[in-house]
């Protein structure tokens, strides 16, 4: 705990005067809901995510979430745990990990507790399933716009566009794992950025 | 003893696992039927269980499967254990990132990285729009959720509707138009 408030000390200046405890209050109630509204998997949170905590609360920048995504989908483990923990760490450090971890988790363990002492069986409901089908089209929808919004911000040269289709039709056609993707990309970076910074020093 | 066998295959699939919800419902359903914990059958209705219920799909069924094992203690420990790894992991690679974000290795990749993750991000709009509205083979549309698709968009741009409300809406509109 001692060495993670240093960590927060530069994160909190630019929370401005909300109090620490607010912060974590608000975190684990923000996610919480995401919890409680995802359905259909962790690649359904992330618009979710951007809305909220960027564009409303402007915890963080869109870079940011966009990277926050980039590790949860590289490392182990549940991808929407994985990126509730990297935004609650980065905004308010162990502490804030907890409280997005937390509130992420609670609405699925709540209902499916009670679903499992209720029911045994609930698939193939009519109704279930049409409910289903329209959350996941509107999902399909706030998805697309979140990539407009994220592409925006984040293609801004020549070099990240072709990346970015390069990306999309290896993930797309050839089923590529993102892991895969996300290393070829971190080399394509450093090797497009280096050459082009020894360039400009060797014009000097 | 059962319930620090059930934890312990939970920190292994937390930690092996990869790829999101339904790679993971494979794994905790290899696993658990290895133990004799829990048959075809069930396993079967635990995953649509999980996809139907609001909340991650690999935490429902980790929840769902501790429940079926171990009652209340069951499911504590089920999806504790699957969280585990990621609190470990992803805070150690959050760390590292934040401390070395401006040295030039770390960010020549990140800047490779961000464009690639906007392109997945991207597929998984038509994975959702496949679940939904379009059918492949033979070619088929759901006018009923392709309009549910439509307004989604609409509300979003032009009256910066709340997402949760947007989701909302889609669920009743889907309940009417699917």
């Amino acid at each position: 705990m001692k060495d993670s408030t240093d960590k927060t000390a530069s994160v909190e200046s630019q929370i401005g005067p909300k109090s620490k405890t607010h912060v974590l209050a608000d975190l684990f109630i923000t996610f919480f809901k995401i919890g409680a509204f995802t359905i259909g998997g962790g690649l359904a949170m992330l618009p979710i995510i951007e809305r909220e905590i960027v564009d409303k609360k402007q915890y963080i920048n869109k870079e940011e979430i966009v990277d926050a995504f980039a590790v949860s989908q590289s490392l182990p483990g549940v991808v929407a745990i994985n990126s509730a923990i990297y935004v609650g760490y980065r905004i308010a450090g162990f502490a804030g990990a907890l409280a997005t971890a937390l509130g992420v988790i609670l609405p699925s363990f709540i209902s499916i507790i009670i679903i499992a002492m209720l029911f045994t069986s609930i698939s193939g409901n009519v109704y279930v399933e049409k409910a289903l089908t329209g959350v996941k089209a509107g999902v399909a929808g706030i998805i697309a716009c979140a990539v407009v919004s994220l592409g925006k911000k984040i293609i801004k040269n020549l070099f990240a566009g072709v990346l970015a289709v390069v990306a999309f039709i290896l993930a797309l056609w050839l089923d590529v794992s993102i892991v895969y993707l996300v290393i070829g990309g971190a080399l394509a970076g450093y090797i497009f950025y280096t050459v082009r910074r020894v360039k400009r020093h060797g014009a000097d | 003893m059962v319930l620090i066998n059930l934890f312990l295959t939970f920190v292994k699939i937390g930690l092996v696992g990869f790829g999101g919800g339904y790679a993971i419902i494979t794994l905790i359903q290899q696993e658990l039927m290895a133990f004799g914990w829990i048959t075809a059958d069930e396993f079967a209705n635990i995953a649509a269980i999980s996809q139907m219920t609001p909340g991650p799909i690999a935490v429902n069924a980790a929840t769902y499967v501790g429940y079926r094992v171990g009652g209340f203690w069951g499911s504590f420990l089920a999806t504790f254990g699957v969280s585990l790894p990621s609190f470990i992991l992803v805070m150690l690679a959050a760390h590292f990132i934040l401390k070395f974000k401006t040295s030039h290795v770390v960010e020549s990749c990140m800047k490779g990285i961000r464009p690639v993750t906007v392109a997945f991000i991207a597929t998984a709009a038509i994975f959702f729009a496949l679940e939904s509205f379009v059918v492949l083979s033979p070619f088929a549309i759901n006018p009923g959720a392709l309009v549910i698709f439509v307004a989604a968009i609409l509300v979003t741009v032009f009256l910066k509707m709340n997402a949760f409300l947007v989701i909302l809406l889609s669920m009743v509109l889907g309940l009417v138009l699917c």
